[in-house]
């Protein structure tokens, strides 16, 4: 078309923006390293997935597996019903903070009502083991403050440390 | 009426498709460096970046290794890797900002020597006045104008020199689209190149 004449001529000239022999090249020796390790992917783990495959078929018997398979399902739902928790539970109230952690002690008091039995210090006087060789070596020394229960000697020896 | 599968002789590259199915890596190597030139040509032309171009050339030949073992014959190895191209630019076109910023290759100085070059400088006084970066500017621009589909018709006819009947084979289309496109396309062109082609 004449009436295009100029316009396609100028359009021709563009086959002359090129980004040169060199960019060819390199890209071409890309394309290849590529290709390469694209192969080499596909080439290890088809070869990974062979390895697993004669693994298999050696150490496992393909008549026990169904029935294997099989028994663990099984298992697995058996024990999914057990761990469901019961009805009738109190979904409002919230859990307790120990909740399953301790069991309810299972004894019988037999009906027995519980014995309380109250324990107190001797009074003052009465025959106490090692009291009278207490008094004596403490004998002298500053009264007691209220509440301790050391000797004094042995309170001064403790204060050193 | 079913299309003639191309003979041997009608496919050049039948052989090293041959190897190149049966895991010759070196056949396929040949047919990259025989088409990059070509094929680099049909991408940049149509997205006027470089660094674009090369990613897009890349998975080009990436994908058509893949697929190679799903190529029938039923056209030449050049026109099938051709389609493999077009479509992906343009797929890739779709997806990509429209305002992407032109990155253009050089220009091999031995143009000075070209006939059209020398027509045009000689009757029209911008094309003799402006230098060769502001004509490629200029060119690139107006190109990017177009719709992807003109665009492609224009790269495939008038820059790669390729018939109408392969034009439409690799497009899906047929001649007579091929036609009206590249009519709508230099008319286009022609407005936005108005005060060059004057």
């Amino acid at each position: 078309m004449k009436d295009f004449e100029d316009v396609q001529r100028l359009l021709r000239l563009k086959r002359y923006e090129s980004p040169g022999e060199l960019y060819f090249k390199e890209f071409t020796d890309s394309v290849k390293e590529r290709q390469r390790a694209e192969l080499l992917k596909r080439s290890s783990l088809s070869l990974f997935g062979e390895r697993v495959g004669m693994w298999w078929s050696e150490h496992v018997d393909r008549k026990y597996v169904l029935p294997a398979a099989g028994a663990v399902a099984v298992a697995a739902v058996g024990t999914a019903f057990l761990l469901k928790p019961g009805e009738g539970a109190n979904d409002d109230a919230p859990p307790h903070p120990l909740a399953g952690v301790f069991l309810e002690p299972d004894f019988d008091t037999g009906g027995d009502a519980v014995e309380t039995i109250e324990l107190s210090l001797p009074e003052s006087g009465a025959n106490i083991p090692g009291a009278a060789a207490n008094a004596a070596r403490t004998a002298g020394s500053p009264p007691r403050p209220e509440g301790s229960l050391l000797p004094t000697s042995l309170r001064s020896s403790l204060r050193e440390l | 009426m079913s299309e003639r599968a191309p003979t041997q002789r009608e496919d050049p590259d039948a052989d090293l498709v041959r190897r190149s199915r049966e895991g010759d890596t070196r056949a396929f190597d040949v047919l990259v460096e025989k088409y990059t030139p070509k094929l680099y040509g049909l991408v940049y032309h149509m997205t006027s970046n470089r660094e674009d171009t090369h990613d897009v050339l890349q998975e080009v030949f990436a994908k058509a290794y893949r697929a190679l073992t799903r190529f029938r014959g039923k056209s030449t190895f050049y026109t099938w890797i051709y389609s493999i191209a077009t479509n992906m630019t343009l797929n890739f076109l779709k997806k990509r900002n429209r305002r992407r910023a032109m990155s253009l290759d050089d220009i091999d100085l031995s143009i000075e020597n070209d006939p059209d070059f020398i027509e045009a400088t000689s009757k029209s006084d911008p094309v003799r006045e402006a230098n060769l970066s502001e004509l490629q500017q200029r060119l690139n621009m107006a190109l990017m104008q177009l719709s992807d589909d003109h665009r492609a018709v224009v790269t495939m006819f008038d820059i790669q020199g390729m018939p109408h009947a392969q034009i439409s084979k690799i497009l899906g289309v047929s001649e007579g689209t091929v036609r009206s496109r590249l009519f709508y396309a230099h008319r286009q062109l022609q407005a936005y190149l108005d005060d060059f082609v004057k």
